[in-house]
């Protein structure tokens, strides 16, 4: 599937989904916008974790920033559009004063440093604003769903596509030889800290965006929610089940994960963190490549035996 | 002068590893290095590629001091490498290998333009019909190819490489050889870490003989290698004509 | 004022006996395997449900049933290590660590979950007859319970650092922590040392997880708190020397409580934080490096 059947595929794809809230409201139109948030918020670490090969395990931290700073701003009456630009430039800024630090760690620092940013920064939020942010009586009047949707689909689309651009250029390339070989990298020309830098505030700012659309959906929550780890869990659950440096491995892994969710939501809350937890470890193990490689692996076998025959 | 190395030191702990060595290097010329196992010639060309940075000394390009520039810079400069231990990026396949050098090396094309460009020194290393396999699926001399072309595509002043024939065997050395002299005749300045010492002499225009990180005997191939330090130090009593075999 | 701050200052000095042993377990598992285990809080929060449980069930003392959780939880690192840790053992070392944190993440998820599966999300405590009852000197107030949990702590590093610098099995074990390749050259049965490391790190998970119980509510959801501690506590105290850590657990409680007071309680989670990215920003591999 290459070239301009691929693009009329997505074109029609965006336009069904676009249709959505045409054709129907409620509950699917609900499940519809939470995919879209997690294929947003999947791919937002994708960018980052899969295709720069930087395991961030502070995500949540944009993801945060993107929300509270986007939902004060139009709660205190600034243009949506205006709210969410916002929020997006702090999740950037940020992006660059805790990206320069911590990419400078090696091996599991940088993991474990970024959970430390990211705690801390949630630990601050639950201090500094204690309250759970509720919209107000004529927000909740006027609330509509279908708004809320189109810009999740529009979050989901800017992240892959921004994941799409990275196997299509320069920078991909480059990136793709810092993740694989940093010394390699910079043999060939490849400032290798530059591009790692470039590629967490790049997952900052998407991750920023995201948030921002979680805060203009959601009627009440405590701020520090939106910084809870659980935000990055999520991500990286997602990504790694789709497998990680793909592009669509994360959003055909964010509709599973959320079918799966409701599915068996209807017995046990808790049960889709299991059954997904387990695959997740399932996958890491034994399918480094994600969902998608495995389905290619199998797929390739299959071609292969029918050749044979 | 292209290339000028003045007085460059390393230590590792307590370890001198390189210790004040100078050298010139001419436009187009051919310097082989020489010396026993662990006497600082990888080290020395880290230093030269920016790899590692020197406790003292200079590395001059062209007249210019680089000693303080990072590898990616010296790389965009036109200094490229190949390793030891061979390093193709097993997961990418060798034309996207290759096409990094030539995105991001000296006067970088543009995508299209470098997608050709690589495939062509891909061909020109022999690697036609494998230009879209993983590199992970090659053999190691194959690998040595890919590195070659990978650092021939950011259109290198100087080209370093170290041990390219380690590892071969003899039909494959002789590709190998034949190989570099194409690179020699393309005007490539080179400067070579090898143990093989037909190929050094057929290769290079000057030696440099290396021991416990100093400069020991220096001059045109067929002198130091009958160099009496040089035969005693390195080639044994009985004068084998591969020094491989003592290292 | 000052006796303020002196209260603080035992507060801090007996949680962070319970840091420094959260975290020498997870040191011990590093420091032999190269396996960053992020699910050693999970079993931190296993072992106090197994004071929980058996205080619930049969009033048994906490400080015994930490003496039960150690084994239990002996038994449940090894099961663990069985079925996903072992199959790290051949990953290059980058990726045995990079790997390992996934799985621990994935880990930690599960057993959290499992958890409230099986006992419901709320907090649950121990409530021994001598809860609350505290030692008065001068104007400070020691708390015997937890006073007695830093003396079990303190025990049991002792009885871990004499198993591992007077036993042969200890010694194997350090040796692999010291030199994999070395270990393996002089016949040290490699696998067998992992096994008993990281069912040992899990088991000294157990105990603590107890002792937490004693002063502290046990929930599902404490795991990501002690695996935090116990990171931080590593990176401030350096690796392979269990005293080591175990006073870097104690300066962490003592910062912690001190900043505490001086900023306001909310902020004290920060301010370790804070220490142990100011440690990282300065050595960039941390103090804990494997040699
Ligand atoms: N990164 C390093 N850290 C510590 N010692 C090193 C390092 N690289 C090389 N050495 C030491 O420096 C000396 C020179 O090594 P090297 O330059 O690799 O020699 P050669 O390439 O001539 O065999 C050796 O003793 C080697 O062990
Ligand atoms: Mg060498």
């Amino acid at each position: 599937m290459t070239g301009r059947r691929a693009w009329l595929l997505i074109a029609l794809g965006l336009g069904v989904l676009a249709a959505l809230p045409l054709l129907s409201t409620g509950s699917v139109l609900t499940w519809g916008f939470q995919v879209l948030l997690y294929v947003a918020l999947a791919q937002s670490w994708n960018v980052l974790g899969g295709f720069g090969g930087q395991v961030s395990l502070g995500h949540a931290a944009f993801f945060g920033l993107g929300a509270v700073v986007t939902r004060m701003m139009w709660l205190s009456g600034h243009p949506l559009g205006v709210a969410l630009s916002a929020g997006m430039v702090a999740a950037t800024v940020a992006g660059v004063l805790i990206g320069a630090p911590t990419l400078r760690l090696r091996g599991p620092y940088f993991a474990i440093g970024t959970l430390a940013v990211a705690e801390i920064l949630r630990i601050t939020v639950s201090n500094v604003f204690p309250e759970v942010s509720t919209l107000s009586a004529p927000a909740l009047a006027s609330y509509a769903l279908a708004p809320r949707y189109l810009l999740a689909l529009m979050a989901a689309a800017l992240s892959t596509l921004v994941a799409w651009m990275l196997t299509q250029t320069r920078f991909g390339y480059g990136l793709a030889v810092v993740r694989d070989d940093e010394a390699v990298a910079e043999a060939v020309g490849v400032n290798a800290f530059r591009h790692k830098l470039a590629v967490f505030v790049l997952s900052s700012a998407l991750a920023g965006l995201t948030g921002g659309v979680f805060g203009y959906y959601h009627v009440s929550f405590y701020p520090q929610f939106a910084f809870s780890p659980l935000w990055t869990f999520d991500a990286l659950l997602i990504t790694f089940f789709g497998g990680t440096g793909t592009v669509w491995g994360p959003p055909l892994a964010a509709a599973v994960y959320l079918l799966f969710r409701e599915v068996l939501a209807l017995r046990l809350v808790e049960l889709h963190v299991l059954v997904f937890g387990i695959l997740f470890v399932l996958v890491v193990l034994a399918f480094p490549g994600g969902l998608l490689a495995a389905w290619r692996a199998l797929s390739a076998g299959r071609v292969r035996q029918t050749h044979r025959s | 002068m292209l290339l000028e190395v003045e007085g460059l030191t390393k230590t590792f702990g307590g370890l001198l590893a390189v210790s004040r060595v100078s050298f010139r290097v001419a436009s187009e010329e051919v310097v082989g290095l020489l010396g026993p196992n662990g006497s600082g010639k990888t080290t020395l060309l880290n230093l030269i590629a920016g790899a590692l940075h020197p406790d003292a000394g200079q590395v001059r390009l062209d007249n210019r001091d680089i000693t303080a520039l990072p590898a990616n810079a010296r790389a965009r400069l036109g200094i490229a490498r190949t390793f030891q231990l061979v390093r193709t990026l097993p997961k990418l396949s060798v034309l996207d290998n290759v096409l990094v050098g030539r995105l991001y090396g000296r006067d970088g094309s543009g995508l299209e333009a470098a997608r050709t460009e690589s495939l062509s020194l891909i061909a020109s290393v022999g690697l036609r019909d494998k230009a879209q396999s993983p590199a992970s699926q090659l053999t190691l001399t194959d690998q040595k190819r890919v590195e070659l072309a990978r650092a021939l595509a950011t259109r290198p002043k100087v080209l370093l490489l170290d041990e390219p024939l380690g590892g071969l065997n003899l039909t494959e050395v002789r590709a190998a050889v034949a190989m570099l002299r194409q690179v020699r005749t393309s005007g490539v300045t080179v400067v070579v870490v090898e143990h093989n010492v037909q190929a050094v002499r057929a290769l290079c225009d000057r030696l440099i003989v290396f021991n416990y990180g100093q400069t020991v005997v220096e001059g045109g191939p067929d002198e130091v290698l009958a160099h009496p330090a040089v035969i005693e130090a390195y080639l044994g009593k009985s004068s084998g004509s591969n020094l491989a075999a003592f290292s | 004022m000052t006796s303020v701050l002196l209260q603080n200052a035992v507060f801090g000095l007996l949680l962070g006996g319970l840091y420094g042993l959260g975290a020498v377990g997870l040191s011990l598992v590093f420091g032999v395997l190269a396996v960053l285990n992020v699910a050693h809080g999970e079993l931190i929060m296993l072992g106090g449900y197994v004071s929980v449980w058996l205080f619930t069930l049969w009033r048994v003392d906490p400080f015994v049933s930490a003496l039960v959780a150690g084994p239990v939880l002996f038994l449940v690192g090894a099961v663990l290590f069985r079925l996903f840790f072992r199959r790290l053992v051949s990953f290059a070392e980058d990726d045995r660590i990079k790997t390992s944190i996934l799985i621990g993440f994935g880990l930690a998820l599960v057993v959290q979950t499992l958890a409230i599966l099986a006992w419901g999300a709320d907090e649950r405590a121990v409530t021994p007859p001598y809860a609350g009852t505290v030692m008065t000197m001068g104007t400070v107030v020691v708390p015997l319970s937890r006073l007695g949990a830093l003396g079990l702590a303190f025990l049991v590093l002792g009885g871990v650092h004499l198993f591992l610098t007077r036993t042969r099995v200890g010694t194997a074990l350090r040796a692999t922590a010291d030199d994999e390749q070395g270990a393996v050259l002089v016949g040290i049965p490699i696998g067998t040392a992992y096994l008993r490391a990281f069912a040992l790190g899990s088991a000294l998970a157990g105990v603590a997880g107890a002792l937490v119980s004693v002063s502290d509510a046990v929930s599902p959801a404490i795991g990501l708190h002690w695996t935090l501690k116990a990171l931080i506590v590593i990176v401030l105290g350096g690796m392979g020397n269990i005293f080591g850590t175990f006073m870097a657990g104690l300066f962490l409680g003592l910062a912690e409580s001190t900043s505490g007071f001086l900023l306001g309680n909310a902020y004290r989670e920060v301010v370790g934080l804070m220490l142990f990215l100011l440690v990282l920003s300065i050595r960039p591999r941390g103090l804990l490096t494997r040699s």
